[in-house]
């Protein structure tokens, strides 16, 4: 319960000094949303690990930070050589985001059966 | 158990605070180009358009530096031609002044010759003081009027008129010399020898003053070559 209330607060607050922050160039842009994305990533496997039973702080904060500096180190380099990584990496994500997804979707779907089932 | 959740839950709050903070700066940049109309192009052709631009910049730039020089070069062309046009004017005067075709001005002596009832000037009295001035470094010279050139001619007809350059003159003559007066003044004043004592030593009037500001007309007749030509 405690965890969702600092969600909630965190977002709030995340949201305010987002919005007092100043714009990035446009050249960058391109970074901060990879490494949003990649964030993201590690944000829904977490949950799923914790679904699991087999949550880790150490490997969720690795993940958070590494994959998201990985994912902009190889922007860069896809940048320096003209060839678009950085849709690899969003494609990467993005498809584990949609793994992790269907994992929640079916532990909860399966906890709901269960409980009209003994109904 | 309770400190670990504790750990938990502050990393978790810390790390929604950055997400959403990130989301939303990327929210308002995104925004904030699409204002601009440039998200719609693809940046490689932004770079490419920025380089066609600097090219042309480059080139234009070139282009007025050649103008600049050859607006240069034909200005200093300009400026030799005046120079010498200039310079050419200049002893083109110069010819003229000295040939007699210029009114001129300048400090000098003027003298006047008085015919008394003993003695009379003859023309060749004059071509004499004439001859005599050009010794002492007369410049210009004149005759009542008549400027003196290095074609004028002195002459008497039937010892009555005196004719210079064709003219008639009579007297008084006034001689006006434009010339150095120190010379000038030394020559013509000489004790005895001299023209003016000379002069007056055999009853002739003559008068001689220094003036700084002579007028002497130009020859007022066309200078006409006809068999002369350059040797070559």
């Amino acid at each position: 319960m405690i965890v969702i209330i600092a969600i909630i607060l965190g977002c709030i607050i995340g949201a305010i000094i987002g919005n007092f922050a100043p714009i990035i160039s446009y050249t960058y842009s391109v970074y901060l949303a990879i490494g949003i994305i990649a964030a993201l990533d590690s944000v829904f496997g977490g949950v799923v690990s914790s679904l699991k039973k087999n949550f880790d702080l150490g490997i969720f904060l690795s993940g958070f930070f590494g994959n998201a500096i990985l994912a902009m180190l190889l922007t860069y380099l896809g940048q320096r050589l003209n060839v678009d990584i950085y849709l690899v990496s969003i494609f990467v994500f993005v498809s584990r985001m949609f793994n992790n997804l269907g994992f929640i979707r079916r532990h909860y779907l399966d906890k709901f059966r269960k409980k009209t089932a003994k109904e | 158990m309770g400190k670990e959740k504790g750990i938990l839950t502050f990393v978790i709050f810390i790390i929604s605070i950055t997400l959403t903070a990130l989301i939303s700066i990327q929210f308002k940049t995104v925004n904030e180009n699409k204002s601009l109309g440039i998200e719609s192009m693809q940046e490689e052709e932004l770079r490419a358009q920025i380089l066609e631009w600097k090219t042309k910049y480059e080139d234009i730039n070139k282009k007025i530096e050649s103008n600049n020089e050859k607006i240069n070069e034909y200005s200093n062309t300009i400026q030799g031609n005046k120079q010498a046009s200039e310079l050419l004017e200049k002893e083109l005067n110069e010819y003229n002044m000295l040939v007699g075709k210029t009114n001129v001005t300048g400090k000098g002596v003027v003298l006047t010759l008085t015919d008394t009832f003993l003695t009379t000037y003859t023309s060749s009295n004059l071509a004499y003081i004439i001859n005599e001035l050009k010794y002492a470094g007369a410049e210009a010279i004149s005759i009542n009027g008549q400027r003196i050139i290095n074609m004028t001619d002195i002459v008497m007809i039937q010892t009555r008129y005196i004719l210079v350059n064709g003219q008639r003159i009579s007297a008084p003559y006034e001689i006006k010399v434009i010339g150095d007066q120190n010379k000038l003044n030394e020559v013509l004043t000489f004790p005895n020898d001299g023209l003016i004592d000379y002069y007056r030593n055999n009853d002739y009037t003559i008068e001689m003053s220094l003036q700084d500001n002579i007028h002497i007309p130009a020859y007022n007749q066309e200078i006409e070559l006809k068999y002369m030509e350059e040797a070559k």
